[in-house]
């Protein structure tokens, strides 16, 4: 045990350099702001948009636009006998992007019952995301007006009766059910919350196992390239030992790194969806009520089986990288040797954020069950349902196949394979 | 009791035999050379003796102990200097004595003794607190050569031991392992350089495509073969 310490301090001494910390604190910081200004930028957009009204018809129609708009929570400016130039002028000094003109003959075609246009114009700055949103705003002003005059006109026609009602009369009472529970909720509710439950469990996933996985089959290939493997191998330490102390150095080292790329990468995600959604995915106390009485909410049982299936993928990743790390002659070729390693990780990760499971043809199904990386992300989904047994047969599962690759990577240490073994991806040299 | 045994070892790489049935002993304070051409099967045989290569068939004796099943504690007993060796370079010189320390004992009072005997072969002194990075070919050569003898193993195997070195840091070296040997510590060495085998070795053995060609003193094979130096047994040997 002693020398599995002094061993295990050795790699992570080994694996945790400048090199990797440096970036480590560069995407920590990089991530965080980007995420803090994003998430700035968008509150901004979510509080009162800022509108010019160019009126040319009467005083009444700019007054009522403006009222309608207000109720909105819109900043509308009334503007009357300037031109449309004069107008986009003002706004693109005021940075102000919705422009929207009532034309002549407003009142009198809304009147009328007649269908009226207004022009309106979109000063457009740049094209990202965020800037979609506050374009779109002009679209929902647009909406709330003819909205408006939509149910005036039915109040006119139809006196008494609720214009709302005209328009939909079936309304749908939704009903979400999950397994033998049911509760009154919107299903988009439901899977907006569940999604930002799970959301980072693959990625965290993910990223940890590929990091880890580059972390031990770069142990390996590092003590070769360094001519440190030969003094290591005839020291009088046990070759088992050597295996999980670079398992071991290599897990902790890659959890750490993916801890630090999520906290920044929690605050970027968080600085986009929070502002674009407006936080609709975020329950509220009622709705928390709703969905612990429809049982997804994960419990510290789930959090356990997720924590081990998740834990038993990283090592099985760790297994399959130090033998990949054994062939690979320098740390250089260690990223073409892990790719196969790369691929078991993706495909599983891929086709269960992307497709259901339970509806894919059979044999792409077994292919997912039989990848040992497919477990963790069907477990981030199953917990959520409460289906705690399909979790536990795959940790078993998971538990077989490290132990299959870890009883492998000791035969290997323990025979000259561990010298003679290598893939050669460099060119070979013309005379 | 021999320090080693060697009794007809053969090594196979698939089709190539790269050791055809080698047998030498080696007694208790006697540096022991083998002497060959590249690829006679040298560093092979150090590395069979090393516990790293399993052979194809022979036996290997360290102490009275057979390395079939007993690797372990074998290791405990030897150490082992490759040709091209390094060490962690994001270790200090002495981070790096200690890690070694470490795995060679549990007692943290032996552990201090070879640390002072390391630091006091390597002479590299304040060096030991730098990174092994920063480290010249010849300091990082010092800080292995006291890394192998640190535990005063029962049979150091030093695969050419000066190689790649200046004449200075050369010179040292062999001082400290001619000086090892006369307190008890036995030395397998492979090496090029005639001259430090003349210098080094108690007796030697000329292997050449995996074969023991001739073994004795460095004076006895002179007279054996009529030649001025080992230089010119060598040749008249190997061709």
């Amino acid at each position: 045990m002693k020398k599995f310490l002094v061993l295990l301090k050795k790699e992570i001494k080994e694996l945790i350099t400048l090199q990797t910390i440096l970036p480590m604190i560069v995407v920590l910081i990089m991530f965080s702001l980007i995420g803090n200004i994003i998430s700035k930028e968008t509150a901004k957009f979510a509080a009162s948009q800022p509108i010019l009204i160019l009126n040319q018809d009467t005083v009444r129609v700019g007054d009522k636009i403006s009222e309608i708009l207000k109720a909105s929570n819109f900043k509308p400016e009334v503007l009357t006998g300037i031109d449309v130039a004069e107008v986009l002028d003002k706004a693109r000094k005021n940075r102000i992007s919705s422009v929207l003109v009532t034309t002549s003959n407003f009142e009198n075609d809304v009147n009328n019952f007649k269908p009226h246009s207004i022009v309106i114009h979109k000063i457009a700055e740049n094209f990202s995301i965020s800037s979609d949103v506050k374009y779109s705003s002009l679209d929902r002003a647009v909406s709330i007006i003819s909205t408006y005059y939509s149910n005036e006109w039915i109040s006119k026609k139809k006196t008494g009766i609720d214009p709302e009602i005209l328009k939909n009369p079936m309304k749908a009472n939704e009903f979400v059910v999950i397994g033998d529970k049911t509760a009154s909720v919107p299903l988009s509710a439901v899977s907006g919350y569940i999604r930002k439950q799970t959301t980072f469990i693959p990625i965290i996933l993910f990223l940890v196992i590929i990091l880890a996985s580059q972390m031990v089959a770069m142990a390996v290939a590092g003590e070769k390239e360094n001519k440190t493997f030969e003094i290591l191998l005839s020291s009088p330490i046990n070759r088992k030992t050597i295996v999980f102390a670079k398992l071991i150095a290599a897990g902790l080292v890659a959890l750490l790194l993916a801890g630090v790329y999520m906290i920044g990468m929690n605050s970027y995600i968080n600085g986009i969806t929070g502002g674009i959604t407006g936080g609709t995915a975020s329950a509220g106390d009622g709705l928390m009520s709703i969905f612990s009485s429809l049982g997804i909410i994960i419990t510290p049982l789930g959090y356990l089986l997720l924590g081990a299936s998740l834990f038993m993928g990283i090592l099985v990743g760790l297994a399959i990288a130090m033998i990949l790390g054994v062939l690979s002659e320098n740390i250089k070729s260690v990223q073409a040797t892990i790719t196969p390693l790369m691929i078991m990780v993706l495909l599983p990760y891929l086709i269960v954020m992307l497709l259901d499971v339970n509806t894919i043809s059979p044999i792409l199904k077994y292919i997912i069950y039989i990848i040992p990386f497919s477990h963790p992300f069907l477990a981030s989904q199953n917990i959520i349902l409460g289906n705690y047994l399909p979790i536990v047969y795959g940790i078993i599962y998971q538990f077989i196949v490290f132990m299959v690759f870890v009883v492998i990577a000791t035969k290997i240490f323990s025979s000259d394979k561990i010298i003679t073994l290598k893939l050669n991806f460099s060119k070979k040299k013309k005379i | 009791m021999k320090a080693l045994e060697v009794k007809n070892l053969v090594k196979d790489y698939k089709e190539v035999r790269a050791v055809k049935g080698i047998s030498f002993e080696i007694g208790e304070g006697e540096i022991f050379a083998l002497v060959g051409p590249n690829g006679a099967g040298k560093s092979t045989t150090l590395k069979i003796i090393a516990t790293i290569l399993n052979p194809t068939s022979g036996e290997v004796i360290i102490e009275g102990k057979n390395i079939f099943g007993n690797a372990d504690k074998i290791r405990e007993l030897i150490s082992y200097l490759p040709e091209e060796a390094g060490a962690y370079k994001n270790l200090s010189g002495r981070d790096y004595l200690k890690f070694m320390a470490a795995i060679y004992t549990d007692d943290k009072f032996k552990q201090k003794e070879y640390l002072k005997f390391a630091e006091e072969i390597s002479g590299l002194k304040d060096w030991l607190k730098k990174k092994i990075k920063t480290y010249s070919k010849g300091m990082t050569r010092k800080l292995l050569l006291a890394r192998t003898v640190m535990s005063r193993p029962k049979l150091a195997i030093l695969d050419e031991p000066t190689s790649g070195l200046d004449v200075i840091n050369a010179f040292e070296i062999r001082n400290i392992i001619k000086k090892l040997a006369s307190e008890g510590m036995s030395v397998l060495l492979s090496s090029h350089n005639m001259l430090e085998i003349e210098y080094l070795s108690h007796r030697l053995a000329l292997i050449n495509k995996g074969e023991i060609k001739a073994i004795g003193t460095p004076q006895e094979l002179k007279e054996q073969n009529q030649a001025q130096n080992l230089e010119e047994v060598f040749v008249k040997i190997a061709l």
